[in-house]
């Protein structure tokens, strides 16, 4: 206490002693001694971005105003017009709570990014590689590599930097017709190739594609996009999803097998959490959450080895789920008329429902919901009507702004480290690649 | 056109067009509570705004006088720096002090159009630099201490890893 | 201290420059709560003091940027990990709070002061005082809202928008103090005395409104969004709470009584006045001194007590005033109870009911003369309408409602009462409206003038329209029509095609177009007349010595038939000839047929003592003509010679008996075969222009059966249209709905029996328009 008081004491005399010695400045106000809501108003025309790396580093007075978790949150919150984060009273958010500098920060850049789409990124649609809609994409190693497979049956394991390196430098979109993937397997299956999953994704070193030849293959990335092993599923597989060592594959009959490299081409294990064929699977925390045909959301706890909870009803109307995105702020499920339901990532309780993409007048038809992206601050989703919403992730979801691929369907979309890829049913690829990461 | 009579820090008398005066919601405000007279002998002190800085905000008033009414904030609207009218550029052609002397005093005047623009060339004078170069510019010291100032490098060595 | 930044050159604000600050503002700020006049000068030196206080201080008592080693290398390396649940009190946050709290605190002790002086006032001393402190306090915190404006700016603002309740621009807060400290306690006293005051107004005594418009204001100014401090628009639950509701219960006491007592001692026109003078008065008081929003609430609670609880009374007035032909008090009882929703039915059903007793019994009243005259059968009618149309106008405010029961009274009653009752027949209504209007358009010597012609036509068509057997009357006019205009009988073209397009607007073309042709019909005759003449005259062919005009008649347009046998005597047979040749040169292709029964000539007799001029039809012509050759035939020689059939040579010879023009031995009615008739060589009259040409008995008779016959053939024909029409778009069709889709389609032409629909439907079926459907009960498809 008392060296606390000294030094206090200490750091007054300065400042006394400072004073007298800067009397010019006292009478010639500057930068450093404006009011608070002076500076706010200054940085308010500077890109948060920037405030954090560069102002605040200015001197301990912009550091301090700039590290202030309350003004991050304000800004937040009067940025988006819904509710923040879409599902209240989380526990993940009481253990630990948002870093609301950071989310900030996320999505401005999002929106610069993308209200800016033709400045910041390069557009590159590549064709007559796959000679089918191409229905499978996978981003990995922060978004270096990617992976596709099709209906023609084969996949491709692409570069995305020579990928960027043929685009034109000019702005608008790069048709790419000559392009060669780093390597292409024609045959890969014997049936649609309709989803992959890596390993890991940051750092893959296998690959795992479902295919309706009632087989998931591994491919090894290492040793030059091998095919390692094929499990025999003995239904067509319509999704798949990895955790840990294991691989789970989602199937057109209701079950779901799990199978694992080292024990071989069979299943570990099998589980039957619906009654009709399983359209997506994803994983989060360990808990493996399917989606099905017959209108439900089941999850399955790996630790546990059991179903943690199914029937679930999904509130679709006539619709049926088709994507669905688990991620700490919410589980997200994008069904076959442009609705996108919102469930409690932690109960898995219904919350509420928007529609994405309302009808279309005047022939009163439906856009579906072909996949969905989230991340703590955004969401992206994507329609079988080609266009791709980017939206904050927040209650409702608020868009910011739609950019339009140049197909007529989009049949699924990564986002990665700032790489977007989608596969569209014109049997191409469409990357945008931001300009600054891949010059 | 009735006048106002403004009297600045160091006691300048300046006799402004009540309308013009108006710009400044704070004297806006009061007189609308005070009520305004015909003919007003009552001068109006402004001790925060010398008569250097009270001319050049009469002089801005009188340029904007007017313009439509801003529109309200939007938190979604893209904040541009780049749309500032070369009256204005030329108008905040003006040393530091003096720049933000008038942000001060638009602030206290409650002028939001000056505010505006004089933040926006602030904003502009900061843009791009690194924090010397901003050090520089405003002359701020770094009072980071030597473990704080290390840490900075640190930190940033690993941004730029990423 | 916090702000010990080499980076700060000023001073930050310590405790006691706060301390002097706040001294000098708050005895600024008491200046303006003493409604002290006060300086620009001033007023700018207390903004200043609220602005300097706000972008001086510094992180006042916040300790975070404390220059604790760690805490700051931490902040530097800021990576967002948290203390749980720990708000920190951060760099950027602005200053105010200080301020606020005491200005909050300040106007609080301000206020439990001012109470003081209040609390123990009553009646119009509390209303005196609340209003004049509440008047000054709202202007006095206005000032100090501008004077606080900084305040409110940013840091107010910013607390707002972090969502921080019972934070509220200066004003706000004001207001808030005033709600919590004054209004809490003085509200009840307050409140009762403004209903005392109003209870008083009520009672005829002149009150200061301004003591009752300054609380109103003032409840509907603490009204406060506290959730949403930022909403637009007024929350008005206080004054909703504590006034609305029980001044509406104060109101609907007093007039409760009020009412009950003067209905017991006055008769219930008197009341009607009062009530409405009542709720004049009432609507008043919202509009000088209660909120707009009040209107509503306080009509329906007067509605309520003073016109709904009484409404029975009212019903039972509203006959008597109808026996009694009240109607200006019937009009005021309207007024008054369409205030009531659903109120209106009963008096609508009472008028209907009265408006078709009046009206059956004018007919009745009539007796037998209605049945024959038309004019008064029809002029009846219109009396009855034209009184209760008018009531219906101008004391029922013409509402929708009774004009609809007027509507369906006149209805009922034209339809049916003692006429058509007598001639068991629905159908006699039209037949006398026809009538009525062959009486007004016929050339007669009581020929009304045009303009007066035309009202009265005008008068025809509302009882037109509540007619429901069109068809009926279009029958009856068209045959009256017809012979109006071959006979010549029509008083005015205008007239004429004035009523056919009267017709036309109220039916459609469809049902007028037969009568246009008929007009079109006569017009043409009249050019082939002409140019008739002129052929003649410029022929060549002998000259004939016979004045003769013809009119061609389109046949379908009229409703004539065609005569039974007839030779044509040879007198006329040349005239026939030669007009046949001209027509058929003009209009080749055209056959020509001769309504002999319609037409007529005229004969001179040489005969006689007198020349006479006989006005003849062409029977009786042919009859009279056979007298050159011969003074005695017998009846059978004549059936031979003219060609008439037996009977009805007997009826025109009756006719010519009668005229005292033949004679005969045997008695008229029972003339035979060989009857003789001769010439009455004695014939006298005291005309010489004589009119022989009577229409014969079993003429009209057969013509009126024929029309009835013609009507149900008619309408069989109409309704199978319908129903192919009907059919046609919508393929199936449930029985029952068919018939409803029928019923209205017709509904402007006649009202079409259910069973003589059914028979349509199955005619159509056997003529295979439409099916049964199989499998499924009543339902009928189309065959295409």
């Amino acid at each position: 206490m008392c060296e606390l008081l000294q030094s206090v004491k200490e750091q007054i005399t300065e400042i006394e002693n400072e004073i007298t010695a800067n009397k010019y400045q006292l009478d010639e106000p500057n930068l450093i001694d404006m009011p608070v809501e002076i500076f706010l108003q200054i940085c308010s025309f500077l890109d948060a971005y920037f405030l954090k790396n560069t102002l605040s580093k200015v001197c301990l007075r912009f550091c301090d105003i700039l590290a202030d978790d309350q003004l991050w949150k304000h800004w937040v919150q009067n940025k988006i017009k819904g509710k923040f984060p879409p599902v209240g009273d989380l526990k993940k958010w009481n253990v630990d709570p948002a870093d609301w500098q950071d989310l900030y920060i996320a999505m401005e850049v999002e929106k610069k990014t993308w209200c800016n789409v033709e400045e910041t990124m390069k557009h590159m649609v590549v064709k007559d590689v796959h000679f089918a809609s191409v229905d499978a994409v996978l981003l990995v190693n922060n978004g270096e590599l990617c992976i596709s497979g099709g209906r023609d049956r084969g996949m491709a394991l692409w570069n995305v930097s020579d990928i960027s390196a043929k685009s034109e430098t000019n702005d608008g979109v790069t048709s790419l017709t000559d392009t060669k993937p780093k390597h292409l397997r024609h045959d890969a299956h014997a049936g649609w190739v309709w989803d992959l999953a890596a390993d890991v994704v940051n750092s893959a070193s296998k690959v795992y594609s479902a295919s309706w030849d009632n087989t998931v293959k591994a491919w090894d990335l290492a040793t030059g996009f091998q095919c390692i092993q094929t499990f025999q599923c003995g239904m067509a597989a319509l999704s798949v999803v990895t955790v840990g060592s294991e691989t789970l594959a989602g199937l057109y009959s209701k079950n779901i097998l799990s199978f694992d490299l080292r024990s071989g081409s069979g299943p570990i294990y099998v589980y039957t959490p619906h009654k009709g064929p399983v359209l997506g699977l994803d994983e989060y925390d360990n808990l493996i959450a399917s989606i099905s045909e017959d209108k439900t959301l089941a999850v399955w706890d790996r630790r546990a080895g059991k179903i943690l909870m199914q029937d679930i009803k999904i509130p679709t109307g006539k619709a049926y789920p088709v994507c669905l995105s688990w991620g700490p702020a919410a589980l997200y499920i994008g069904d076959s008329k442009g609705a996108l339901h919102l469930f409690n990532p932690e109960t898995l309780k219904f919350v509420h429902s928007v529609l994405a993409w309302p009808q279309n007048q005047p022939n009163n038809t439906y856009c579906k919901v072909t996949a969905c992206h989230q991340s703590e601050s955004n969401l992206i989703l994507c329609s079988d009507k080609g266009e791709i919403k980017f939206m904050y992730n927040c209650y409702p979801p608020q868009e910011f702004t739609t950019v339009t691929s140049t197909t007529s369907e989009v049949t699924q979309l990564q986002y990665l480290n700032g790489v977007l890829v989608i596969g569209t049913c014109d049997s191409a690829l469409e990357f945008w690649v931001p300009k600054d990461k891949f010059p | 056109m009735p006048n106002i009579k403004l009297q600045s820090s160091d006691n300048e008398v300046f006799v402004v067009d009540v309308e013009i005066a108006k710009c400044s919601v704070t004297i806006k405000t009061m007189l609308e509570d005070l009520g305004m007279e015909e003919d007003e002998e009552e001068v109006v002190p402004l001790p925060n705004v010398n008569s250097a800085i009270l001319k050049k905000v009469i002089q801005w008033a009188t340029y904007h006088k007017d313009d439509p009414p801003l529109p309200e904030d939007d938190e979604n609207k893209e904040k541009r720096t780049d749309d500032i009218s070369s009256w204005d550029a030329d108008f905040l052609k003006v040393d530091q002090g003096t720049l933000f002397e008038l942000i001060l005093a638009a602030n206290y005047l409650d002028i939001k159009g000056l505010l505006d623009v004089t933040c926006k060339t602030v904003a502009n004078m900061i843009k791009g630099k690194t924090p010397e170069e901003i050090r520089k510019t405003f002359n701020i010291k770094n009072d980071f201490t030597a473990a704080e100032e290390d840490q900075v490098r640190k930190e940033n060595e690993w941004c730029e890893e990423k | 201290m916090s702000t010990s930044n080499a980076n700060r050159p000023q001073v930050p604000l310590r405790q006691k420059d706060f301390d002097q600050i706040w001294g000098d503002l708050q005895e600024g700020i008491e200046q303006v709560y003493k409604k002290q006049y006060m300086v620009k000068r001033r007023y700018i030196d207390l903004y200043t003091h609220v602005y300097n206080y706000c972008t001086s201080v510094h992180h006042h008592s916040a300790g975070s940027s404390s220059r604790v080693p760690q805490n700051n290398i931490g902040r530097v390396s800021y990576t967002g990990k948290k203390q749980t649940g720990q708000v920190q009190q951060g760099g950027a946050q602005l200053v105010g709070l200080e301020l606020y709290k005491r200005l909050k605190e300040f106007l609080r002790i301000y206020l439990i002061n001012l109470l003081q002086n209040g609390a123990d006032l009553m009646g119009e001393d509390v209303l005196a005082f609340y209003t004049k402190q509440w008047e000054e306090y709202q202007f006095s915190s206005r000032v100090l809202n501008g004077v606080c404006s900084y305040l409110n700016r940013h840091w107010v603002k910013r607390e707002c928008e972090e969502g921080r309740k019972g934070i509220f621009e200066i004003y706000q807060l004001a207001l808030v103090t005033w709600r919590d400290n004054l209004f809490q306690c003085l509200n009840k006293q307050v409140t009762n005395a403004v209903l005392k005051l109003i209870e008083r107004e009520r009672n005829g005594e002149t009150i200061n409104t301004r003591l009752v418009s300054g609380v109103i204001n003032c409840y509907v100014a603490l009204g406060l969004n506290e959730e949403d401090p930022s909403a637009r628009g007024q929350n008005l639950a206080i004054y909703k709470d504590t006034f609305e509701a029980v001044f509406l219960e104060d109101t609907e006491r007093f007039y409760t009584r009020e009412s009950t007592d003067f209905l017991r001692s006055n008769p219930v026109t008197e009341y009607m006045i009062k009530a409405e003078q009542r709720l004049q008065e009432e609507q008043r008081r919202v509009q000088v001194y209660l909120h707009e929003t009040t209107t509503e609430r306080l009509a329906k609670t007067c509605d309520r007590v003073l016109i709904e609880k009484h409404l029975d009374i009212f019903h039972a007035e509203f006959q008597k005033l109808l026996d009694g032909d009240k109607n200006s008090d019937l009009g005021r009882m309207y007024s008054l109870v369409a205030r009531i929703p659903d109120g209106l039915c009963e008096l609508r059903r009472l008028l209907e009911h009265h408006i078709h007793a009046q009206g059956l019994h004018a007919l009745d009243k009539c007796g037998d003369t209605a049945h024959t005259d038309p004019k008064v059968y029809v002029s009846t009618i219109l009396e009855v309408h034209k009184k209760y149309n008018a009531l219906v106008l101008v004391a029922f405010n013409n509402d929708s409602g009774f004009v609809a029961a007027l509507d369906k009274a006149c209805g009922r009653f034209i339809n049916s009462n003692a006429v058509t009752k007598a001639a068991n027949s629905s159908s006699k209504s039209p037949e006398l409206l026809a009538k009525y209007c062959d009486l007004l358009l016929k050339k007669s010597s009581k020929n009304p003038e045009e303009a007066e012609l035309e009202d009265t036509l005008n008068q025809v068509m509302v009882v037109f329209k509540y007619i429901e057997d069109k068809d009926v009357f279009q029958k009856f006019y068209s045959k009256m029509l017809a012979k109006r205009l071959v006979q010549h009988m029509s008083a005015s073209d205008d007239a004429e095609a004035s009523m056919i397009s009267k017709l036309k607007q109220a039916c459609g073309f469809e049902y007028t177009s037969k009568l246009q042709r008929m007009f079109q019909d006569i017009g043409v005759s009249k050019d082939l007349n002409e140019n008739f003449r002129k052929h003649m005259a410029n022929s060549s062919e002998q000259p004939l010595h016979i004045d003769f005009s013809i009119q061609v008649l389109s046949s379908g347009s009229w409703p004539f038939q065609q005569s039974t046998s007839f030779q044509l005597p040879t007198e006329l047979e040349r005239s026939v000839h030669r007009f046949t040749t001209f027509y058929s040169s003009q209009h080749s292709g055209r056959k020509l047929n001769w309504l002999y029964n319609m037409s007529k000539g005229e004969l001179l007799t040489n005969c006689f003592k007198n020349r006479y001029t006989l006005q003849a039809s062409t029977f009786q012509m042919a009859v009279l003509l056979q007298y050159n050759d011969n003074t005695s035939w017998t009846v059978r020689q004549l059936e031979q010679h003219t060609g008439i059939k037996g009977d009805f040579l007997i009826q025109v010879l009756q006719i010519l008996l009668k005229a005292k023009l033949l004679v005969c031995q045997e008695d008229e009615a029972e003339l035979g075969e060989n009857s003789v008739v001769d010439l009455y060589s004695g014939y006298k009259n005291k005309k010489l222009r004589v009119n022989i040409n009577i229409p014969l008995k079993t003429e009209l008779k057969v013509e009126q059966e024929a029309t009835h016959k013609h009507i149900e053939e008619d309408r069989k024909m109409l309704i199978q249209a319908a129903i192919v029409r009907i059919m046609k778009t919508r393929k199936t069709l449930k029985h029952q709905h068919l018939v409803v889709e029928v019923l209205n389609q017709l509904s402007s032409r006649f009202k079409p029996r259910v069973p003589v629909i059914k028979k349509c439907i199955d005619i159509l079926i056997e003529k295979e328009y439409l099916e049964r459907t199989e499998g499924e009960k009543d339902t009928y498809s189309y065959l295409a």
